[in-house]
């Protein structure tokens, strides 16, 4: 189950869109979201999906593995369908019992899907082409004109790249405390709710003592490193523009002029 | 009772591209009462083999019989496996969780189904067997004592199962010297006392051969080698093939054996080589 969702995980391979500048994908995919939202004709739906399915053939990853993602968001997908399906009002085209389908309802439904759908495969392609150390940083570039109003811009980049380096580890030692635990005859599986909350108690409470105590080391280890936050700190990697990002820029404001002229028709 | 595998393959993420073999093809059979020790460099499925024992992970492919409970690879209730099959994990003293170490201990048998009374009695036991002083202890908390006795009391929580078969993952790592002898020392005594069937992962060669009457050595999730202690050591070349070491006294008899010195074999054990290098001395 967590294995299915793609959104948040890094597929790593050369292709134009991981050669962006982080800065760059997070911008535009702040403007994408915007744009699925203002979206409202079928034709500005098709320009849409274009680009997305552009971005997806350039970006390298395979389409199947962009489907996988999809599938954990089956559930909500369904549910917006059904919803706008069954409850908006309008002129009705099927009716039975208490049922009824409007024709505002089932174009409202086909887009809502359509409109989520490509909220889903945009925004995940944007993690699915940057490292989480890539948006990190960027974050933390984009950020940084905020410093001087008191904004520590650097601290909480590095607090979220901290968070997303030990997601993984927390979901090993679950693992590791639970089959402990269930050697030890624990049984998370059956019982009524409030058994079942109370069954969690024994992973639960080895679990946070030992996120205490890594946090304790890790912030020792970064302390032995001489770490003392952003102020002069160089980088390895030093985010720069290049003529790429420049045409990204062009492409997503062809893009948005693209929509709002199709609007217009 | 008797703990039998046949062909028994487990494989992790089956389907997707990080498929990989946990084991391969693991044939073995551990009678009742038999001390083994199970060596191999990391990642060659020691753990993921304890696990399946103990019903945690289920086979792929092949029979698995424990106990004479036959695990399939569907979802049955395994219980009645878990009280027979006690397993320690590596560091076992970060599953400790309640406020005393009473408590803890009675986690296992309390989750059995047994009564207080049993439990505070099956704790009292296992206290006493682990070598921890139960009057003095049984109310402290269980993250103010030292790291050793942390050890103790987790292994304590899964003795107090009252399990027929005992594994331990790597069950001295981080501890003292002084840590390390006295819950070898303990273990051996419970092998032989209660005549508990004994399964330890261990990567100190000196002390699978010092506590184990057989050796089963694990790589890329087969088993490479399945020998009494008393040959284990023979092959000191094999050993190295599989980036793994011979006990140190293994060695010295080896090398000693190499430059014409009439010894039988290579003792596993200090006191053997001891009583061998004597009797070759007087002899001469």
């Amino acid at each position: 189950m967590l294995r299915d969702i793609t959104v948040g995980q890094y597929y790593p391979a050369d292709s134009v869109l991981h050669r962006l500048d982080p800065r760059t994908k997070l911008t535009a995919t702040m403007f994408f979201i915007i744009v699925t939202f203002i979206v409202k004709t079928p034709i500005q739906y098709a320009l849409l999906g274009l680009f997305v399915l552009m971005n997806i053939l350039l970006s390298k990853v395979p389409v199947k593995f962009m489907i996988r993602g999809l599938r954990s968001i089956m559930f909500i997908l369904l549910f917006a369908f059904t919803i706008n399906l069954f409850f908006t009002p309008g002129t009705p085209i099927f009716q039975w019992w208490r049922i009824r389908i409007t024709y505002e309802g089932l174009r409202l439904a086909f887009m809502m899907m359509i409109r989520l759908t490509l909220l889903i495969l945009g925004t995940s392609l944007m993690t699915l082409t940057s490292s989480p150390i890539q948006l990190t940083d960027g974050i933390e570039k984009l950020l940084s004109p905020f410093k001087r109003i008191g904004f520590p811009a650097h601290e909480v980049a590095m607090m979220m790249s901290i968070a997303l380096r030990f997601i993984p580890t927390l979901l090993e030692e679950t693992d590791k405390i639970m089959k402990a635990q269930m050697a030890r005859g624990a049984d998370f599986e059956s019982g009524r709710l409030i058994k079942r909350a109370k069954a969690l108690v024994p992973l639960l409470v080895p679990l946070f003592i030992a996120s205490f105590k890594r946090a304790d080391d890790l912030a020792s280890a970064m302390e032995a490193r001489c770490y003392r936050g952003g102020t002069g700190r160089t980088r390895l990697h030093e985010l720069r523009y290049t003529y790429r990002d420049a045409i990204a820029y062009l492409i997503l404001i062809g893009l948005f002029a693209g929509v709002f002229l199709l609007g217009k028709l | 009772m008797s703990i039998t595998l046949k062909n028994v393959s487990h494989e992790y993420n089956p389907g997707t591209t990080f498929a990989t073999f946990g084991l391969k093809d693991v044939s073995l059979h551990i009678e009742n009462g038999e001390a083994v020790g199970i060596i191999g460099p990391t990642g060659s499925g020691k753990s993921t083999l304890l696990q399946h024992i103990n019903g945690l992970l289920r086979p792929t492919s092949g029979e698995l019989e424990v106990e004479g409970i036959q695990i399939t690879g569907d979802k049955q209730n395994l219980s009645e496996l878990r009280k027979k099959v006690g397993l320690v994990f590596q560091y076992p003293e970060y599953q400790l969780f309640e406020e005393t170490i009473a408590k803890d201990i009675a986690f296992g048998p309390l989750n059995l189904g047994l009564s207080q009374e049993e439990a505070d009695l099956r704790v009292k036991e296992a206290m006493e067997l682990i070598g921890l002083d139960y009057e003095l202890l049984k109310d402290r908390s269980p993250f103010e004592i030292s790291g050793g006795q942390k050890r103790r009391v987790a292994i304590a929580g899964v003795l107090a199962m009252n399990p027929s078969v005992l594994m331990l993952d790597e069950p001295t790592a981080g501890l003292d010297p002084l840590g390390r002898s006295q819950l070898l020392d303990t273990l051996r005594s419970l092998h032989k006392q209660k005549n508990i069937t004994l399964i330890i992962i261990s990567h100190s060669m000196e002390e699978i051969a010092s506590i184990s009457s057989r050796i089963i050595l694990m790589k890329d999730g087969e088993i490479k080698m399945d020998k009494p202690v008393t040959e284990a050591f023979e092959d000191v070349e094999f050993f190295e093939e599989c980036g793994m070491d011979v006990p140190v006294i293994s060695r010295i008899m080896y090398e000693l054996r190499k430059a014409g010195k009439p010894f039988a074999r290579n003792y596993a054990t200090v006191q053997e080589a001891q009583e061998a290098i004597v009797k070759v001395v007087r002899h001469a």
